[in-house]
């Protein structure tokens, strides 16, 4: 169970946004809509831990994620709109890293097969930075699929996929929910992901007058 | 899970990929060397033929340009994890941040310090520099430069969010280099006369000691506010 209690959060002198919760169970996914600039990835730097609310808490199993760090982060994974990757290292060398930071052990051959099915095959030894942003964005997104991780929390995660990324991507998604995973994303885009297991929360409704809490 | 053997092999996973970029990256850690080795050259040659004024101003030469030589590549530290989006990645990730800044701490040190450490003794010997002062000057360098690399890590740490901080950087760093740098000079010149270097070294030790302890976890904190504020 993850969920949100009434966070409020002003940067700068402006309120983004107050009095913000939600409950998410197992299975189910949060959609955040917004506007640009309406706080969305301020939001999911509060709710992955980076940085912290003015008002309000986040939950994880019950127990607020600044007491029990441990716990939530070895079931968080997040990819923002920064991919992660280090631009001078190649496909291999980044993915390597993650799996020893997450204490996964995957086998040559799983990591080749994967790599085939995101189109990534020969691209491996190639550095991130000299590959193009869709090929990027599918280098982070292989994260998803190694990982065991419950709570997903990506930004974006659509931006320069091709359509068939997309598919490949919204296939994955699918998957997580059906085995019981968690998943908070924003998208400027429409994912298709069934109604029963998604709320979805709009961020200009939890923002409140500007002028009136400017100082 | 969170024992001990996890957290070694993830500070061993990062000082892994940081030397990885090191191999791939060469002219980050190689400017710093070549800027030293030019300035200690050009001193003796700058200076012609007095070898007793060479002699006795070498100890200042050596760490000045020591120094200034560990300010080159300082900035661009933290840079690359910190707009890739990998240094998130490290706070939320299972294990506890301070094992990632240990890490990079050591990491730093095994680029920009060491290095200073294994040349500067060779390139001491064209400042006339008796033989028997360099056991003394090999071990005020092995204290001094990780002390070096903890100063300026943090700086660099505190600074992220500023753009250009090149200035503001600089100015941190020279203040809180002092000590170590009268405390190393005071060991060279103090071995140069025949006096024991003892106590200067000891000064060293405890600043040593103090700056690897404690760095990892003020480090974690100053990157938190960075990135929280990014």
């Amino acid at each position: 169970m993850f969920e949100a209690i009434d966070i409020c959060y002003q940067r700068g002198g402006r309120r983004l946004f107050a009095g913000l919760s939600f409950k998410l169970g197992q299975g189910q996914a949060l959609y955040i809509k917004g506007e640009n600039g309406a706080g969305k990835s301020s939001l999911l730097k509060l709710l992955t831990g980076v940085s912290q609310a003015d008002q309000g808490d986040v939950l994880w199993q019950g127990k607020s994620i600044r007491h029990d760090e441990y716990a939530f982060h070895s079931n968080l994974l997040f990819i923002g709109h920064k991919s992660g990757l280090n631009i001078h290292l190649n496909a291999l060398e980044n993915l390597a890293w993650y799996q020893r930071i997450d204490n996964l052990e995957i086998e040559q051959e799983h990591c080749k097969d994967i790599f085939k099915a995101l189109g990534l095959y020969g691209f491996e030894d190639i550095p991130v930075g000299k590959l193009s942003a869709g090929q990027q964005r599918r280098i982070a997104l292989c994260r998803l699929l190694f990982s065991k991780k419950r709570l997903w929390v990506l930004d974006e995660p659509l931006v320069s996929l091709d359509q068939s990324g997309v598919q490949l991507f919204q296939s994955i998604l699918q998957n997580h929910l059906m085995q019981g995973g968690m998943l908070v994303f924003t998208s400027h885009q429409e994912l298709m992901i069934e109604d029963a297991s998604l709320q979805s929360i709009d961020l200009g409704d939890y923002k409140t007058d500007s002028s009136e809490t400017r100082e | 899970m969170s024992d001990s053997t996890s957290f070694t092999k993830i500070f061993l996973a990062q000082i892994k990929r940081d030397l990885l970029l090191g191999v791939v990256k060469r002219n980050e850690w190689l400017n710093p060397i070549v800027f030293l080795v030019l300035v200690q050259t050009l001193f003796p040659l700058a200076l012609g033929g007095s070898p007793d004024l060479l002699e006795n101003i070498a100890p200042a030469i050596i760490w000045v340009s020591a120094l200034l030589a560990t300010l080159v590549s300082l900035e661009s530290l933290f840079r690359d994890d910190f707009e890739d989006g990998s240094m998130e990645q490290m706070l939320i990730s299972a294990s506890p941040f301070y094992v990632f800044t240990f890490a990079k701490i050591i990491c730093h040190w095994l680029l920009s310090g060491l290095p200073l450490v294994l040349i500067c003794p060779l390139l001491a010997m064209s400042f006339g520099i008796k033989p028997d002062v360099l056991p003394v000057m090999l071990l005020s360098l092995l204290l001094a430069t990780p002390v070096l690399c903890c100063i300026s890590a943090l700086a660099s740490a505190l600074t992220l969010n500023a753009r250009r901080g090149g200035v503001l950087l600089s100015l941190i760093v020279l203040p809180l280099y002092v000590p170590v740098l009268v405390f190393a000079t005071g060991a060279l010149s103090q071995a140069a006369i025949g006096v024991s270097p003892a106590g200067a070294l000891y000064m060293l030790a405890a600043l040593f000691i103090f700056a690897l302890s404690a760095t990892p976890f003020v480090l974690s904190a100053a990157l938190k506010l960075s990135l929280s504020d990014a």
